[in-house]
């Protein structure tokens, strides 16, 4: 493995770029999980039966997540 | 692709947005191909039946009633031939007893050590961290996505592409892999792979599926004793008061004949909508339809071998191990639809006209 730097730097870069995806992907699976809860939340506060309850002790609809301009563009990772 | 409505990423091919259904384009692209929603409609598509859609907690109370139904029909099967057996030897007591510990061993077994049975029956080991990295990232996503815990990892050893899930808990789930899969498919397929076994946990189909092995098994074990005799034999009082209790031989005939092939078609019929219902959860998670689409493909293509295939456990798995691909879907036995199908589905979802699919 020694021998060949370019490899290692390749497989480096290639592990390097697996975890940038992932993390971007779990940073944004998370944003998503949290909107889909808002939304079942929002649809049972609407609909019956659950609507009834809900009135009752006065639940009031979430807010969706959004993601700011600057946080929504993909993240740079300068490798030189 | 941001949704202009609610600011959701959605797939680049998206033809409308996932979380609020709006939908990207001014003449409006329906979620299935063949009912556009105003405007011409596309050139003739086959109009796809829309898949029923259950929510998470509809679909999982569903899986956990309909659990405690098969173990209370297993029950009262297993009385109803244990009668049968003993009357045709004299002692309808002795029978029923019988039948009853045989339950209480099969139906504990199956849903206390269930998971880890498959787990040795198809060889699998638990993914190593270093090996196994970009699995593992994937499977972390899908649990963040579909808001589960983390479901341990295991990796099966074969050049067919398969995967499986299990776990009669979210909390105690695992996911199974072949190393065909891993070596062919890409990230995203991957990630539809994945998607579509954290469909099968959060909805319980795993207990469910646990619970259908057992009575198909258990069913097809007593009515092989009733018919065989085998475990009688010689113990039997042949010609005593045997004969009197007809009613109860003729009932446990019928149970031992009709029983097995009623539990079988009940189970693969259910089977097949858990599948398509799978498909369509996992592709929320994903959102992205067209990765389990894309690996569907590659999964028939390139066989889904497992090591240790049997008919105990094919319908764990995300394609049929056993059956081929071109076999007709609405086959009341296969436990899976084709993959054809199923292709076409995830594409309606993605807001893509079905192509001319099969043959």
């Amino acid at each position: 493995m020694e021998r060949y730097p370019e490899l290692k730097a390749n497989q480096n870069v290639a592990s390097l770029q697996e975890e940038l995806t992932a993390t971007e992907n779990k940073i944004s699976f998370a944003r998503q999980f949290y909107n889909d809860s808002v939304m079942t939340y929002n649809n049972k506060i609407q609909s019956l039966p659950s609507n009834l309850i809900a009135s009752v002790f006065d639940f009031s609809p979430a807010e969706y997540f959004e993601a700011g301009e600057e946080s929504r563009g993909v993240p740079k990772a300068d490798l030189r | 692709m941001i949704c202009p409505g609610c600011g959701t990423a959605n797939h680049p091919d998206a033809a409308y947005c996932n979380l609020c259904q709006k939908s990207f384009f001014p003449t409006g692209v329906s979620r299935f191909a063949g009912e556009a929603t105003g405007g011409s409609p596309g050139p003739a598509a086959p109009v796809l039946r829309p898949v029923p859609m259950l929510s998470f907690y509809e679909a999982a109370s569903r899986n956990v009633r309909m659990s405690r139904l098969l173990f209370l029909a297993l029950f009262a099967t297993f009385l109803a031939v244990g009668g049968g057996i003993g009357s045709a030897y004299g002692n309808v007591g002795y029978g029923v007893a019988l039948a009853l510990i045989l339950y209480a061993i099969l139906a504990s077994t199956a849903y206390f050590t269930g998971s880890s049975l498959v787990l040795s029956i198809h060889g699998a080991r638990e993914a190593d961290p270093a090996i196994h990295r970009k699995l593992r990232n994937v499977v972390e996503e899908m649990s963040i996505a579909s808001g589960i815990p983390m479901p341990r990892v295991y990796v099966m050893e074969s050049r067919g592409m398969n995967a499986f899930a299990a776990g009669r808990r979210p909390e105690e789930a695992l996911v199974a892999v072949t190393t065909g899969l891993l070596e062919r498919v890409n990230r995203e397929e991957l990630q539809g792979v994945i998607a579509h076994e954290m469909a099968h946990i959060k909805s319980r189909d795993t207990l469910y599926n646990i619970c259908a092995a057992v009575l198909v098994g258990s069913i097809a074990l007593l009515a092989d004793m009733f018919l065989r005799g085998t475990p009688f034999r010689g113990r039997g009082r042949s010609g005593g008061g045997g004969r009197g209790n007809a009613a109860f031989l003729v009932l446990g005939f019928f149970l031992a004949i009709l029983a097995p092939i009623a539990a079988k078609i009940l189970q693969m019929s259910i089977s097949r909508q858990r599948e398509y219902h799978a498909d369509a959860v996992g592709a929320q998670f994903t959102r992205n339809p067209l990765g389990l689409a894309a690996a569907l493909a590659k999964i028939s293509q390139t066989g889904a071998g497992v090591p240790g295939e049997n008919r105990g456990t094919q319908h764990l798995f995300i394609v049929n191990p056993l059956r081929h691909f071109g076999d007709d879907a609405s086959a009341l036995l296969s436990t899976h639809p084709s993959t054809a199908l199923r292709i076409q589905r995830l594409n309606a979802m993605a807001g893509i006209a079905p192509a001319a699919v099969g043959s």
